[in-house]
């Protein structure tokens, strides 16, 4: 209940899409349900060929992590190329013409 | 035609003065990308009359090379950009055999070869190293080059319009046999001298640095 109020309000400040927050919210909510009523998720799992219910929470856990991973990758990478891009384009817009010695030797503003 | 060097360098203070003494009787014009180094880089550059441009966050070789493409590029003008090291591995009275088969409209792109020219001091290790990576950027890339992931280049503006490099770090010596490959740009390679000493060892790439280039690679592939 925590987790989908933090999502709502999250949403609220407009931090996350509808799309997620509405994916959140069936998330937890499944969770809550499963939780409350385990033989719903017994059911689904045999619908899915599935013995047990855990079985099919823990196979679908994992596929969810998997793909949340490699989002957050892509997600890395893009935020990288954008780094980089922007890096450039100061380093463009503030080049220093030769024997520009006054702006020579400042004091470091390289950020590690 | 115009011809700019450009020279990525990241804390190379006491090295790119000699870089930049042999580099420019033969260039028009020297853009140094200061790739956030923590020494006086910018400075020794600024007082040799090289243009400088800081990159705020270090963003490895291959961006600083890109930046500095760019630079020659848009604010320059350049007709020939020539890729050159900081650490004075490489001479400069080399520069006018690298350009000339693009001065006459044979090549787009000339690749320096120290297979073809010189590799002085060349530990055994490395020679092994390197062939393999010469061998599988064949095979990968389809671009027959003797020499692989070395900086002494010259590019065209046919070429620099073309060539992108999207990998920051040294994996853009892999890459752009890829944009080459991609572009249907034509190239000749040419004989170089590289000049290994201890600094240049100690500050050169490892195993650990080769093992980066290929997970820059397979993380482009994959998620780039």
């Amino acid at each position: 209940m925590f987790a989908i109020f933090k999502t709502w309000k999250s949403f609220s400040k407009k931090r996350t899409s509808i799309t997620w927050t509405s994916l959140w919210t069936l998330l937890w909510m499944g969770l809550i349900l499963v939780s409350l009523q385990p033989r719903i998720a017994d059911r689904i799992a045999r619908m899915l060929g599935v013995e047990k219910g855990a079985d099919l929470i823990a196979y679908a856990s994992i596929a969810v992590l998997v793909y949340a991973v490699y989002r957050l990758f892509v997600r890395t990478e893009q935020h990288r190329n954008e780094v980089t891009k922007l890096t450039r384009e100061l380093a463009i817009a503030r080049a220093s013409e030769p024997m520009q010695k006054n702006s020579c030797c400042k004091k470091n503003i390289c950020q590690k | 035609m115009k011809i700019v060097a450009v020279i990525p360098a990241f804390n190379e203070e006491k090295r790119l003065g000699a870089a930049l003494l042999s580099a420019s009787p033969h260039v028009d014009e020297i853009v140094v990308v200061d790739d956030c180094s923590q020494d006086k880089t910018g400075c020794v550059a600024r007082h040799f009359g090289a243009h400088v441009l800081t990159h705020l966050v270090n963003r490895g070789q291959g961006a600083a090379l890109q930046t500095g493409m760019d630079y020659a590029q848009q604010k320059l003008k350049a007709d020939i950009v020539v890729h050159f090291d900081a650490d004075g591995q490489m001479r400069g009275d080399e520069i006018p055999g690298m350009v000339d088969p693009i001065q006459k409209g044979e090549a787009d792109v000339v690749l320096g070869s120290r297979y073809l020219g010189v590799a002085e001091s060349m530990p055994l290790f490395r020679k092994i190293f390197m062939r393999v990576a010469t061998l599988f950027t064949r095979i990968v890339s389809g671009v027959s080059v003797t020499d692989t992931h070395n900086g002494f280049r010259a590019l065209s503006a046919f070429a620099i319009e073309r060539i992108e490099f999207s990998l920051d770090r040294m994996a853009h010596a892999s890459e752009i046999y890829e944009l080459i490959s991609a572009h249907d740009l034509t190239y000749v390679e040419r004989p170089v001298t590289i000049r290994y000493t201890d600094e240049t060892l100690e500050k050169g790439q490892s195993l650990t640095g080769a093992f980066s280039i290929v997970k820059d690679l397979i993380r482009h592939t994959f998620f780039g």
